[in-house]
């Protein structure tokens, strides 16, 4: 589990093109929505795309969307149940 | 417009791997009667046009037929406005027929204008969704300067995997035909068409003035509207104030309408801020699809059909009412004298754009 | 039309490696840097915190930095509202390096196509970078000629002001692949004497001088 919120974080970082942020600092329980992270609707399809092309897995409804990118961490579990 | 009057969809489910995986519904030119069409106005093969190119030619051709005017004449300048123009040719559709630097906008048209003999240099304008009506106002300005006796306003998009893919990624197109304004709207529909306008300073023959027209931008999200409707209320507010009308003088609003679910929102907040929740309202994009950078002038020519005939088209898809203000959509065809009209268009980058039409 | 008597308040080049504002150079592109590491640089030295600067296509950074030096202490909101500021500009590839990603990554084998790229596939997206920047809600146009047409943007800008705005953002921003230019012209009423008129010669004129 921590291996993968450690990637993930690295992976968000990559992709979303937040510089100004580091793995260290990117805490695993912080909003990314609304938060300091400040993500996006851009970043929150995009984030769409970073798990399918990293981990195979498709999130089609707004609902789960919702759900699943509340923070690091709820990511990884939905990861980790869907394996 | 019979079959708009008869509210009759050209939307239609395609299956095209060129276009895109999976099915869906869209607002296609079909290829033979583009060519055929092509080849009538031009007397020569098609083959060395682009799609894009083709719209844009037979559009303007049909214009310069009906008025007699000629590209070849100083006083004549010809715009057009596009978001994407040529870009198959970047997915190879054309082989080795076109060059690969036909992509370019600017190639483009020059290719257009080259065909056209134009003596001006035309403009291009590429101001995303309301690209076309921006052209229309650059142009209706350039008359009002004098710079120029006539300008001809063209606009043409295709649909692309390019565009399809991107919506897609989006997530904001729709499974079936896009329904602007209903409670079930869950996206748009694109489409791909052209359409050419004639202004011009000589008023013989004019059945409708361009009286009023302005542009503003959001400053808020770069692909989502803002939620207040505050740049499309800005848009609309100085297009009356140059017309000088009020908002009891529009008789009909050819909204936007795309069929997003924030879109239509954003709309219809920015119609009931400018006092026009009375105003009966359609979209035509359940007709022919988002057509992008055409989108605000074909339907600019479809609101000066309308105000001609002394016809509201109805909202085609609408059916239970799905923004919270209660505007005026147009549930059923009927007959009504236009005498002022209002044209709105947004887009990505936050951009909006308004037209204020008057009958003659 | 109405009101001749414009000035050009300041403007930016970015260009051949240099960035000249108001005719002095300010910055230099060190020997071999990519126009991406340039740009970077640029945005750094300036301090700015503007995270979504990252986010951005080469044209958009392009356009954004040119923005932020011409508009540096400009304090236009104590004297017009948001609405009364236009951008009107031009280029000749559009979205050029946006368009071959998101193509790129459509007709790759399993290619998904990203939204943040699709996104910067529209010219005029530079244009709402930087409203949304500094809050500029009028007018928009984005023009796409063959070159650098001086008589457009001074028409355009004239036309504008003749329909109430205030203060226009104008200028010409071209970039595909490592091949850019930018320059930006901030056009208002105010004229001090060092302040050159908008016209189709000091454009032309400031676009010349060898810096």
């Amino acid at each position: 589990m921590e291996n993968l919120i450690e990637d993930l974080k690295k992976q968000i970082i990559e992709e979303l093109n937040l510089e100004d942020l580091t793995v260290e600092e990117f805490g695993t329980d912080e909003l990314l929505f609304g938060g300091n992270i400040g993500l996006d609707s851009i970043d929150a399809l995009e984030l769409i795309v970073l798990l399918e092309k990293n981990y195979g897995v498709k999130i089609t409804s707004k609902e789960d969307g919702k759900k699943v990118f509340q923070t690091v961490r709820t990511i990884a579990e939905f990861l980790e149940s869907n394996k | 417009m019979e079959k708009l009057f008869a509210s009759e969809s050209g939307l239609k489910r395609i299956q095209d791997k060129r276009i895109s995986e999976t099915p869906l519904p869209l607002g296609q030119v079909d290829d033979t009667v583009l060519n055929e069409l092509f080849e009538e106005s031009f007397g020569q093969t098609s083959q060395q046009f682009t799609r894009c190119e083709r719209l844009f030619l037979v559009a303007i051709q049909q214009v310069l037929h009906q008025s007699g005017l000629s590209l070849e004449q100083p006083d004549t300048l010809l715009i057009l406005s596009t978001t994407k123009g040529n870009i198959d040719v970047l997915e190879g559709a054309y082989g080795d027929r076109i060059p690969q630097e036909a992509f370019l906008l600017p190639k483009m048209t020059a290719r257009i204008a080259h065909c056209l003999k134009a003596k001006n240099a035309p403009l291009l304008v590429s101001n995303a969704c309301i690209s076309g009506l921006m052209a229309l106002n650059i142009g209706a300005r350039y008359i009002q300067r004098g710079t120029y006796k006539n300008v001809i306003v063209a606009g043409a998009d295709i649909a692309s995997k390019f565009t399809v893919s991107g919506f897609q990624a989006f997530k904001a197109l729709s499974e079936e035909p896009c329904k602007p304004f209903d409670v079930n709207r869950t996206g748009l529909t694109l489409g791909e068409g052209a359409g050419a306008m004639l202004l011009s300073s000589e008023e013989k023959n004019a059945t409708i003035e361009v009286i009023g027209w302005a542009s503003s931008n959001d400053a808020n999200h770069i692909s989502g509207p803002s939620r207040t409707g505050e740049g499309l209320y800005v848009s609309i507010q100085k297009a009356m104030k140059k017309a000088e009308v009020s908002a009891t003088d529009i008789d009909f609003i050819s909204a936007h309408g795309t069929a997003t679910p924030y879109n239509d929102a954003m709309e219809a907040k920015a119609f009931s801020r400018s006092a026009l929740e009375q105003v009966p309202v359609n979209s035509l994009k359940g007709y022919w699809g988002h057509t992008l950078g055409a989108a605000g002038l074909i339907e600019a020519i479809a609101t000066i059909h309308s105000m001609e005939q002394g016809k509201l088209v109805e909202s085609k898809g609408y059916q239970d009412h799905g923004v919270d203000e209660p505007i005026a959509v147009i549930h059923q065809g009927i007959e009504k004298e236009l005498n002022c009209s209002l044209k709105t268009a947004s887009g990505f980058g936050g951009c909006n754009a308004a037209t204020i039409f008057r009958k003659k | 039309m109405a009101d001749k008597n414009l000035y050009i308040q300041h403007s930016c080049f970015i260009r051949a490696g240099k960035v000249v504002v108001d005719q002095s150079q300010i910055e230099q592109e060190e020997d071999g840097e990519h126009l991406k590491a340039f740009l970077k640089r640029l945005y750094k030295s300036r301090e700015t915190d503007y995270s979504k600067f990252h986010k951005m296509d080469a044209l958009c950074k392009l356009a954004f930095m040119a923005s932020e030096y011409v508009l540096e202490g400009v304090d236009w909101k104590s004297e017009i509202p948001a609405e009364d500021f236009a951008i009107v500009l031009q280029n000749r590839s559009s979205s050029y390096d946006s368009d071959l990603e998101h193509a790129d990554s459509i007709q790759r084998e399993g290619g998904i196509a990203s939204p943040a790229v699709f996104v910067y596939t529209l010219p005029n997206i530079m244009i709402g970078e930087i409203a949304i920047r500094n809050g500029i809600k009028g007018e928009n146009a984005c023009f796409i000629t063959d070159a650098f047409n001086s008589e457009l943007l001074v028409d355009q800008v004239e036309d504008a002001f003749a329909e109430g705005s205030k203060l226009v953002l104008t200028g010409w921003v071209e970039q595909a692949a490592e091949d850019y230019e930018a320059f930006f012209f901030l056009v208002g009423q105010q004229s001090q004497a060092e302040k050159k008129q908008w016209t189709v010669d000091n454009v032309k004129g400031l676009l010349h001088e060898p810096f």
